[in-house]
């Protein structure tokens, strides 16, 4: 009998084993209830009694400044061509032929995919106007298999945004993205957005391609979903991500704010590292942390054998508002 | 047969925990921070070697990142007024106004303390909570003593208050979260206000007398 007890406890324990890591197959998009991270936004969530107004068609002019968190993105890193791993299809049978990518090795190439998924809003979770969160539609942005100068080294080089980069392709500018930007993004959880030029601990973005070294492949697909987000904010993509948070683009260490975000979004000068966080949400779902964030703190054990390199990342935004003042408007449709 | 494979097992157990034992990460997997601050010396001494004018900006950032690094994680003293916005919810020994002056007074003596207005969730009544949060911004001592409000129905779980109003004092790091980065000395349920609290602190440990009396300090 107790070896009978035995066998059923092995059984059980081997099932529940087995079906946690089948678990891990559920999409991430079908399924956030997984990954979203409740305890950040409610870490992040946050008002201070400083008055602030807002004229233009608000319906109370008076409010206090408040911030919160929130995912509004998911976007893909897969070396498989027409992979959406964040929703679990593919469309490589009926979409144009492309080659099959590698996320290791020399000549290493990704696909990648920006998802508009508003979350909060599409879970109509508090919307009683306090909140502002994004509340756009569900959409899929232009993947870059279409995109040429996403697929070619040469073709990248002539886009506005690569030759302005090119500029710190040197040395100089290499090592202070490593010596000050990967320190500031790591200790201090405060991206320096003067260097934009690339993501902190994750190196320059001189290249606009989706070719990488091959060396980490986790990194490098930080800076991959950094790229998306880069091109959502200069509006190189089917969507746009603006300037939401009280973010300073200064090249010193006080925090001073050129342009606010308290009453509506504005157009961003360039990738708001600051008001972004990239949580992995498959194949192992992990923290929120900043782009770049120096790879071992974050990023060790999560690429398991059978995900076959395909990566999904949620991102997460903060909105600096003037609460109860602050008109809430549909993604893009600032004034 | 048995003893020999034992034999063999151990010594190679013991030859590979040697082997990381002189690896220079130890604690590699448990402590990434090590790794990172071995990388950053070494990008620090390429800086120096490759480009001295870049190494004189670089060394200035340096010592700002190790002074806010010490800031961030040195506790400072925090004041926590867990509350609710309803019709009776508050009496004026409780209410946020009177926990703003009060947070004010110690602020001006004590510029590192903390202070945090705690509410479980959305107040249901908006006009209401709309109308004190504007009053209390306009007599400007929740922004002297920078009172912020969280929305925070785990603090509440974690610290069982299951009825407000209540206060709680804690050590709590620049970044802390609801479970973590604060550790929590008193938690008084009751209203008491902040100087009542301050002064049942000062009855059961001497060193806090010199804040409950700043606390009852005139104008």
């Amino acid at each position: 009998m107790k070896r009978n007890n035995k066998i059923v406890h092995f059984t059980v324990a081997a099932l529940l084993l087995f079906s946690s890591s089948l678990h891990a197959y559920d999409t991430p998009a079908y399924n956030p209830i997984k990954w979203a991270d409740w305890k950040f936004f409610g870490d992040k969530l946050e008002a201070s009694l400083d008055i602030c107004y807002c004229s233009e068609n608000s319906p109370t002019p008076t409010g206090v400044k408040a911030s919160l968190a929130e995912p509004i993105a998911l976007i893909d890193v897969t070396p498989i061509p027409w992979s959406f791993p964040s929703w679990g299809f593919k469309l490589s049978k009926s979409g144009p032929k492309q080659k099959v990518g590698n996320a290791r090795g020399n000549g290493a190439f990704r696909y990648t995919h920006i998802t508009r998924y508003p979350l909060f809003a599409g879970l109509n979770f508090m919307s009683d106007g306090v909140l502002c969160f994004d509340s756009g539609n569900f959409d899929l942005g232009a993947a870059s298999e279409i995109k040429p100068w996403r697929n070619s080294d040469y073709l990248s080089a002539l886009t506005p945004t690569a030759m302005l980069k090119s500029f710190f392709g040197n040395i100089v500018a290499e090592l202070a993205l490593g010596a000050i930007d990967c320190p500031s993004t790591t200790i201090l959880d405060n991206p320096n957005n003067s260097f934009y030029y690339g993501f902190a601990c994750a190196g320059p973005n001189g290249s606009n391609s989706n070719f990488t070294p091959g060396k980490d492949p986790m990194m490098e697909a930080h800076r991959l979903a950094g790229l998306e987000v880069e091109e959502s904010s200069v509006g190189m993509s089917t969507l746009w991500l603006p300037k939401t948070s009280n973010a300073s683009f200064t090249f010193t260490p006080e925090n001073v704010t050129l342009t606010d975000s308290m009453c509506r979004e504005t157009m961003p000068y360039a990738t708001v590292k600051s008001q972004y966080w990239l949580q992995q949400v498959y194949p192992v779902v992990g923290n929120p942390v900043r782009i770049g964030t120096f790879g071992p703190v974050w990023s060790n054990f999560k690429t398991p054998q059978y995900s076959g390199d395909e990566i999904v990342f949620a991102l997460w935004r903060q909105r600096d508002f003037c609460m109860y003042a602050y008109k809430c408007q549909p993604i893009g449709k600032s004034k | 047969m048995m003893n020999i494979h034992f034999k063999i097992l151990t010594s190679l157990a013991l030859f590979v925990s040697s082997l990381s034992a002189q690896t220079p990460y130890p604690s590699f997997y448990t402590d990434p921070s090590q790794l990172f601050k071995h990388s950053m010396n070494v990008t620090y001494e390429t800086v120096k070697n490759v480009d001295p004018a870049l190494w004189g900006v670089v060394k200035e950032w340096k010592g700002y990142f190790e002074r806010e690094e010490l800031a961030q994680n040195t506790p400072a003293p925090t004041f926590f007024y867990f509350f609710t916005v309803g019709k009776d919810g508050e009496s004026v020994q409780s209410g946020l106004p009177y926990f703003a002056a009060t947070a004010s007074k110690l602020k001006r003596k004590h510029p590192e303390m903390k202070f945090y207005g705690v509410l479980r969730g959305f107040p249901e009544d908006k006009q209401r909570t709309l109308e004190l949060f504007n009053t209390e911004a306009k007599a400007g001592n929740a922004t002297a003593a920078g009172v912020k409000i969280k929305f925070a129905p785990d603090m509440f779980d974690e610290l069982h208050i299951d009825r407000a109003p209540a206060y709680a004092f804690a050590n709590c790091k620049k970044n802390f979260g609801a479970q973590n980065g604060c550790d929590f000395q008193y938690v008084v349920r009751g209203a008491i206000g902040l100087d009542g609290l301050l002064d049942l602190m000062a009855d059961q440990n001497k060193s806090y007398k010199g804040w409950a009396s700043d606390a009852q300090a005139a104008e």
